[in-house]
């Protein structure tokens, strides 16, 4: 099986789901059967091109976010979700930077035509209009001076365009409110293409690693608006993504999966209240699984880097303990999660040959 | 082939021509940088972009398809910036924000940039104007609260990515160029047709 087949299928999916979606009205079973049929997709075809099994996890993980906001939220009609979702698993198909701007760029336009192109851009359309494509035009500025290649202090210009561009797209650091942390599938598509280009050009690892600096301290600032902290796992799988090479594809894949099982719930302050205490941080519970691989990787790699990210977990653990909200279903399905993590770490080791 | 030198001659004087140009863009994008919302500092960028993309294709001596989707990209901002016209001057308070800020980025990647001694100046500096104006335009995208200025600093920003895409000959980028262009001028006319101008 290739790569383009898999390209092929995945396309098809994406027309079989519209089509069946727009034509049976999109009712809660149906919406379930073709998540699930996405999930089968990605593990079955995925999982027999990838290259190693961190790689067929991350492929896997925009459909296991679609699969996880489908079971969580029963509103029909809900097309969108779909498309994204699959656009971002076409993105990690072709795995190059410079297609990310179609599919990105694809989810965009889907996203204003559905939310605001009847009554015209409101705010958050605003906001995500100046975003993603600002972010996009950026990093494509980003990547010409990469591929030019003029020498090195350009090609730290071009990383710094590149890198801060794609995340800038993806609603990196954005305030919570913006209608961007929701549903935020466009970081899985673009960190494991960015962690594919670092290794290519390993001037885009410093600039990833102090980006992941930056949203781990961003996110230990009390911000109105946001009930609980929980870890900012976009900042983490950032960090994960500029270690060096061969030690990034484990932690990158487990946090990879905890920002595609753990998406924010945007339900009230007083439901979470409700909610909290339900889930162990400690291993081998994913977000545990997750926070341990990053900070032992970097552990090895930069020492200092290790103990800011360590540090930044602090506000989170003196406010409430060792919990997250969580909803009391997903606590086995977490668990489940993070002994896979576990038992590709014990099969394969921390660093692969 | 020429016995007096005429094709190296002609070489310079093209060479002179493109970066007359190339200083005429970095001025107007300080302008659009500065004072975006304008409709008529964005009509000139975009003939101005559409001018040192052809001036370049015919001292590099080949354009193929690069020309013609350059005049459409022009006439696609040019129409934008038409547009843009009918809105109302809503003074945003911000324009000292923005000038500083882009006149940093410029400087900035002017140091990086350009460095003594390079080989092909002439490509660098082609770069440097497509990256200013693509800073400068998010730049000027992001401190903007009204929804018309942000169409003419992401238009500042088409016009750079125009300029890199003619640069490294790639079609896909223009094509993305245009796309944008075109999404931009839907949105603006989306907004007459609902808001009525107000931003």
């Amino acid at each position: 099986m290739t790569s383009g087949l898999y390209i092929a299928l995945l396309a098809g999916w994406m027309a079989l789901a519209t089509t069946a979606l727009l034509g049976a009205g999109a009712s809660p079973p149906l919406r379930r059967l073709l998540a699930v049929l996405f999930l089968g997709l990605c593990a079955g075809v995925g999982g027999v091109i990838a290259p190693d099994l961190p790689r067929a996890i991350m492929a896997l993980c925009p459909a296991l976010a679609l699969c996880i906001h489908v079971f969580r939220h029963d509103a029909s009609g809900a097309v969108p979700p779909f498309v994204t979702s699959g656009n971002a698993a076409l993105a990690l198909a072709f795995g190059r930077c410079d297609l990310l701007w179609v599919f990105v760029g694809a989810s965009l336009i889907l996203r204003l035509a559905v939310a605001h192109g009847i009554r015209g851009l409101d705010r958050q359309g605003q906001h995500l209009l100046r975003s993603v494509l600002g972010g996009l035009m950026m990093a494509q500025g980003g990547l010409f001076v990469l591929q030019a290649a003029w020498g090195p202090l350009q090609d730290q210009a071009g990383a710094v365009l590149l890198v801060g561009g794609l995340l800038m797209a993806c609603g990196f650091l954005s305030r919570p409110g913006t209608g961007r942390t929701g549903w935020n599938v466009d970081a899985l598509a673009v960190l494991p293409v960015l962690a594919q280009a670092a290794v290519s050009w390993p001037v885009l690892q410093p600039v990833l690693t102090f980006m992941g600096l930056t949203g781990l301290l961003w996110n230990c600032l009390p911000q109105p608006g946001r009930a609980s902290v929980t870890p900012d796992w976009t900042a983490w799988a950032v960090l994960a993504a500029g270690l060096p090479g061969a030690a990034s594809s484990i932690p990158l894949a487990a946090s990879m999966l905890a920002l595609a099982c753990l998406l924010p719930d945007d339900s009230s302050p007083q439901i979470e209240a409700e909610r909290r205490g339900t889930m162990l941080f400690w291993p081998p519970f994913l977000p545990g699984m997750a926070l341990v691989l990053v900070l032992v990787a970097e552990m090895g790699h930069a020492v200092w880097v290790a103990v800011l990210a360590g540090i930044s977990l602090w506000p989170m653990f003196a406010r409430q303990g060792s919990s997250v909200p969580v909803g009391r279903a997903e606590v086995p399905f977490l668990l489940l999660m993070g002994c896979v993590v576990l038992g590709m770490v014990v099969r394969q080791g921390m660093i692969q040959p | 082939m020429c016995p007096y030198g005429g094709g190296t001659a002609f070489r310079r004087a093209g060479d002179g021509l493109n970066v007359l140009v190339l200083l005429l863009g970095m001025l107007v994008i300080l302008s659009v940088s500065g004072g975006a919302g304008g409709g008529g500092a964005l009509l000139w960028h975009a003939a101005l972009t559409a001018a040192c993309i052809c001036f370049s294709c015919w001292v590099r001596g080949q354009g193929g398809m690069v020309v013609p989707l350059a005049l459409v990209a022009a006439g696609l901002v040019g129409v934008l910036a038409i547009q843009m016209r009918q809105a109302p001057a809503v003074p945003d308070g911000r324009g000292g924000i923005r000038l500083v800020g882009g006149l940093v980025c410029v400087a900035v990647l002017a140091q990086m940039i350009v460095s003594e001694g390079a080989a092909d100046v002439m490509a660098r500096l082609m770069g440097l104007v497509g990256l200013s104006a693509i800073v400068c335009g998010v730049w000027a995208a992001c401190v903007t609260r009204g929804v018309v200025a942000l169409c003419a600093g992401l238009a500042c920003a088409v016009d750079g990515m125009m300029l890199l895409g003619a640069q490294a000959d790639s079609i896909p980028v223009i094509i993305e160029a245009l796309v944008v262009a075109a999404g931009l001028n839907w949105v603006m006319a989306d907004l007459f047709r609902d808001g009525g101008g107000q931003p």
